[in-house]
């Protein structure tokens, strides 16, 4: 992809030219195994293929895909935790491929992630004070016990908690909400510039989605963070980021203005995973509702392999033409800061009066 | 279902799964979501009505009755006629649990030869059958299971739960571990056979939204009790039980408006079962004196709506 | 029922999972008991095993439970004494065994250095028979009791290792490494605190399956007259009864050590057995 699609792309923020992370070609493979024992053969699976985008400083990026798009890849890249891809990742000019030892221990002083699973994002055997603080110990440097100690009341007061209640307890002790909130305060001990969210509200009961979705708002205004969340779910990307950046199979197949895109998109992946997305309506009175067939796919890598050389959606895509069999799409601006990677984008005739 | 008490106990922990629930499927052709989150017993209704609670689970009070008799008290052989013929179940990681060394046909060939005395051609064409009807082409129906995408798997797991045309299907977040494009697939798949059917349907799920064009009546469940029922076009936007009001008002839904949203209590504590007070005393924004001295029963507020609070 | 299963750590529910099991309740309670027999009896027994008493080919009865052998010594204290030589250097080839296959196991599944040249070895010392190996190797060598101990640690350190580098692979995938890491933890320490505790109750079972294998190994190594048969140790007992009791028609001489030694194998396969079953099962049904 050409420096001057990434720099569109990276200027793509309402907040104007300031990328705090500039993602270029990047490419995460894995080496699998498959066939049988007698019929072996090695393939790559392309997690992330060729992705370019930036990231401007404050401002809440949401990266959305279902299972097999890369997001969660793409995320620990960015997090430092994966450092095998080719491409480059910089963050503030400086490249996280090549960091290592103490440089990559400096990393995560100002990115920090935060994680789904909240019962797996705690050790079980530390109580919360000492998961609080470990970073504020190994990453900051302090070690003055009366300063950890007000550090981290000061840290679980800003994610809601009570400090006395809950201080001295371990992870279980805690309902998912409550670890979810220790996991942000843990994340937010080093005072990171950028923090990553995988998925932080999908294991979480509803009222507690809520609470977590508008506790990150608050986080960010506050600490004039910059947010990247992770999610397949796009009711909370639309209402909790600025602009939105849609994965399928690997690729971007959309980037632009979150309440945009959640409305009206150009990508018929978008509009079929909008479809799909449960709304709360009145029981509709018809006997059948409209029913698929499978697609007689099993897994993402044939998916990819059935693309062949063309758009990565064609199998699945209603309004594909020759050229989708063909030619694979590159990611173009269609309208202001709305890119998409379609040969037929729609809803196209909707600009005239949005512009 | 009348007045079942299950408890899950370990050396450490005492929980009560369902705390003198009731419940019941008036006639056939009956759908029913029931709602509920973490907690709530919805997953153990389900496993209640088919007789599966295990250890450490135990049902400690009440009985299940199917057709006048007592599936509580059924022997091994009854047990498995009842389930697969009368009652089947779809549960969410059924789709993980298909044997990998059987081919998707074999595993409904086996369980319609189990159950009857069909030849294996005969099964194996209504296998055939039963596949197609799920979306799963024939030319597939000889895959092995790790052939298969989460989607194709789940649809599997459906044509098998109706391979012996039962009257009554328990589906448990039987699309929670699918995408939203595969879910939606299924849920019309299974509104559209539990129709053709005339199947009752019991949906369990977390996700209210999910109900909207599947059941036509809900039950919504909290900390191990029923706490409103009625049908879902009324409950959903008219809630009686505050819970109920919780859970709509807190849906993140394409529609949602940061700035409409409130923060809601953070207080999550577990609240003990207890005969003396509501269940929902400690989180409900109404809560007055006689919510904290009574126990609210679950009684009919309008027409063919119920909720256990002490508002009404 | 998730919010039982949920709280726990894996290294919690694996050790619920053995202490709690019956077959480790039983294998545990045999094991301790023949443990206080040992250990309390030696002060306890009121002969030396080496003392020639008057009662030669005696029966079992109240003054020697366990009977005498065909020079009069006392088989009970027999049987107590002989299972210290043989533990003595059961112990240290367990505790060798253990610490090797431990540290060899975290090493290649952690730092994934050596993983194919420690995988490898693992795999074939597994195939190795246990028994004809340690003969041969005794027979070739002269059978000190360090040689022994030696060759036991290194047949035995490799079912450990398996275990270990499967457990520290599965540990490896939590998320709260990843936080660890986040935290600025670096690998060693990593590995110490948060790797390392939920491995541990692994090395610990494995620690008394490979002490009573052992012990059963030793014991056949000196029925085959393997090291000193004067001394006195449960090998030597038998040995000392193959060539003599049945001549003497003394049935209680083998009946003393073969009954302690089948407790012992009894007490190992429950114990083994349940440690198997709480790695697998238990773990994957998080």
């Amino acid at each position: 992809m050409s420096s001057m699609v990434v720099g569109q792309i990276t200027q793509a923020g309402e907040n104007g030219i300031n990328p705090i992370l500039e993602v270029k070609d990047l490419s995460v493979h894995f080496n699998k195994l498959r066939g049988t024992l007698l019929n072996r053969r090695e393939s790559i699976v392309k997690a992330i293929d060729n992705v370019s985008f930036g990231v401007n400083q404050t401002e809440s990026l949401a990266i959305v895909g279902e299972s097999g798009s890369g997001k969660t890849t793409l995320a620990r890249c960015i997090a430092g935790l994966n450092l095998e891809f080719s491409g480059s990742i910089k963050y503030r000019g400086q490249e996280v491929r090549r960091l290592r030892g103490n440089r990559l221990i400096n990393y995560h002083k100002e990115v920090q992630m935060i994680f789904q699973d909240p019962f797996e994002s705690l050790s079980p055997r530390e109580s919360v004070f000492s998961i609080i603080s470990t970073p504020l110990k190994l990453l900051c440097g302090e070690n003055d016990k009366h300063a950890l100690h007000e550090k981290v009341s000061k840290l679980l007061e800003e994610v809601g908690l009570n400090p006395t209640a809950v201080m001295f307890k371990l992870p279980h002790e805690l309902s998912g909400g409550e670890k979810q909130r220790v996991s942000i305060a843990r994340a937010l001990a080093p005072n990171p510039m950028l923090l990553i969210a995988d998925e932080p509200i999908t294991m979480l009961d509803s009222a507690q989605r809520l609470n977590i979705l508008l506790l990150l708002d608050r986080l960010k205004a506050e600490r004039s963070l910059t947010v990247i969340i992770v999610t397949h779910d796009l009711a909370s990307a639309k209402i909790s980021a600025d602009r939105v950046i849609i994965m399928y199979l690997g690729n971007i197949v959309e980037v632009g203005n979150a309440g945009v895109v959640l409305s009206k998109p150009y990508h018929p992946y978008t509009q079929l995973v909008l479809d799909s997305t449960p709304k709360l309506h009145l029981p509709s009175a018809s006997d059948k509702v409209s029913e698929e067939r499978d697609q007689g796919v099993s897994t993402t890598m044939d998916e990819k392999l059935r693309a062949g050389r063309g758009c990565i959606f064609n199998p699945r895509c209603k309004y594909a033409t020759d050229i989708c069999l063909q030619v694979s799409p590159q990611l173009l601006e269609q309208s202001r800061l709305h890119f998409a990677a379609c040969h037929n984008p729609l809803n196209k005739d909707m600009d005239a009066s949005v512009n | 279902m009348s007045n079942v008490c299950v408890e899950y106990k370990t050396r450490k922990l005492s929980i009560t799964a369902l705390n003198h629930v009731s419940f019941s499927i008036p006639n056939s052709s009956y759908t029913v979501g029931i709602v509920g989150e973490s907690g709530s017993g919805k997953t153990t209704m389900g496993m209640t009505m088919m007789n599966a609670i295990e250890p450490p689970g135990r049902i400690v009070e009440g009985n299940v009755e199917y057709n006048g008799s007592d599936i509580l008290r059924m022997n091994e052989r009854e047990l498995r006629k009842f389930r697969w013929r009368e009652v089947s179940m779809v549960y969410q990681s059924a789709m993980n649990s298909l044997n990998p060394v059987k081919k998707i046909s074999d595993h409904i060939v086996e369980v319609l030869r189990e159950h009857s005395d069909m030849s294996r051609s005969d099964a194996r064409a209504r296998a055939i059958e039963l596949l197609d009807e799920v979306g799963i082409r024939k030319n597939r129906a000889d895959d092995y299971p790790h052939e298969f995408s989460g989607g194709m798997r789940q649809r599997a797991v459906i044509a098998l739960a109706l391979a012996l045309s039962p009257k009554i299907m328990i589906a448990d977040e039987p699309t929670s571990a699918l995408d939203v494009v595969v879910q939606k697939q299924i849920l019309s798949l299974l509104r559209n056979r539990v129709r053709e059917k005339n199947l009752s349907l019991i949906f369990i799920t977390h996700e209210i939204s999910l109900l909207c064009d599947l059941v036509e009546n809900a039950i919504v469940m909290y900390r191990g009790e029923i706490v409103e029922t009625g049908p879902i076009a009324k409950l959903l936007f008219d809630p009686l039980h505050p819970y109920t009001e919780m859970l709509l008002s807190t849906l993140l839904t394409l529609e949602s408006k940061k700035d409409n949203m409130k923060l809601q209590s953070a207080r999550e504590h577990y609240t003990q079962n207890g005969e003396n007070y509501c269940i929902y005393i400690n989180s409900c924004k109404y809560a007055f004196d006689r919510c904290r001295k009574e126990k609210p029963v679950l009684r009919e507020i309008q027409k063919g709506r119920a909720a256990s609070c002490h508002r009404w | 029922m998730s919010l039982i299963t949920q709280s726990l750590s894996r290294s919690k529910v694996f050790s619920d999972a053995l202490l709690s099991s019956k077959t480790s309740q039983a294998g545990v309670i045999i094991l301790a008991s023949l443990a206080l027999l040992i250990l309390v009896g030696r002060l306890l027994t009121p002969y030396s095993p080496y003392a020639v008493t008057p009662n030669p080919n005696s029966p079992p009865s109240l003054v020697h439970p366990f009977g005498t052998d065909f020079q009069g010594h006392d088989l009970l204290s027999q049987v107590i004494y002989g299972a210290y030589p043989s533990l003595s250097v059961a112990l240290l080839a367990a505790i060798g065994s253990v610490a090797l296959g431990f540290f060899s196991g975290v090493f290649s599944g952690y730092f994934r250095k050596l993983e194919g040249g420690i995988s490898g070895t693992t795999d074939a010392v597994l195939t190795l028979p246990i028994l004809p190996t340690i003969i041969l190797i005794a027979a070739l060598f002269e059978a000190s009791d360090l040689l022994v101990a030696g060759l036991l640690t290194l047949l035995l350190w490799a079912p450990v290792a398996r275990a270990v580098t499967a457990q520290v692979l599965s540990v490896k995938q939590l998320t709260y490494v990843d936080v660890a890491r986040l935290s600025g933890m670096k690998d060693l320490r990593i590995v110490w605190r948060v790797i390392i505790p939920e491995v541990g109750p692994i090395a610990i079972g494995y620690t008394i399956i490979n002490l009573a294998i052992s012990i059963v190994l030793i014991t056949a190594l000196e029925f085959l007259g393997v090291g000193d048969p004067n001394v006195v140790s449960w090998g030597s007992i038998l040995y000392w009864a193959q060539q003599f009791a049945f001549t003497a028609g003394d049935w209680w001489w083998v009946l003393a050590p073969g009954i302690i030694i089948a407790l012992l194998a009894v007490g190992l396969a429950l114990v083994g057995y349940s440690v198997e079953e709480a790695l697998n099962p238990r773990l994957r049904r998080r």
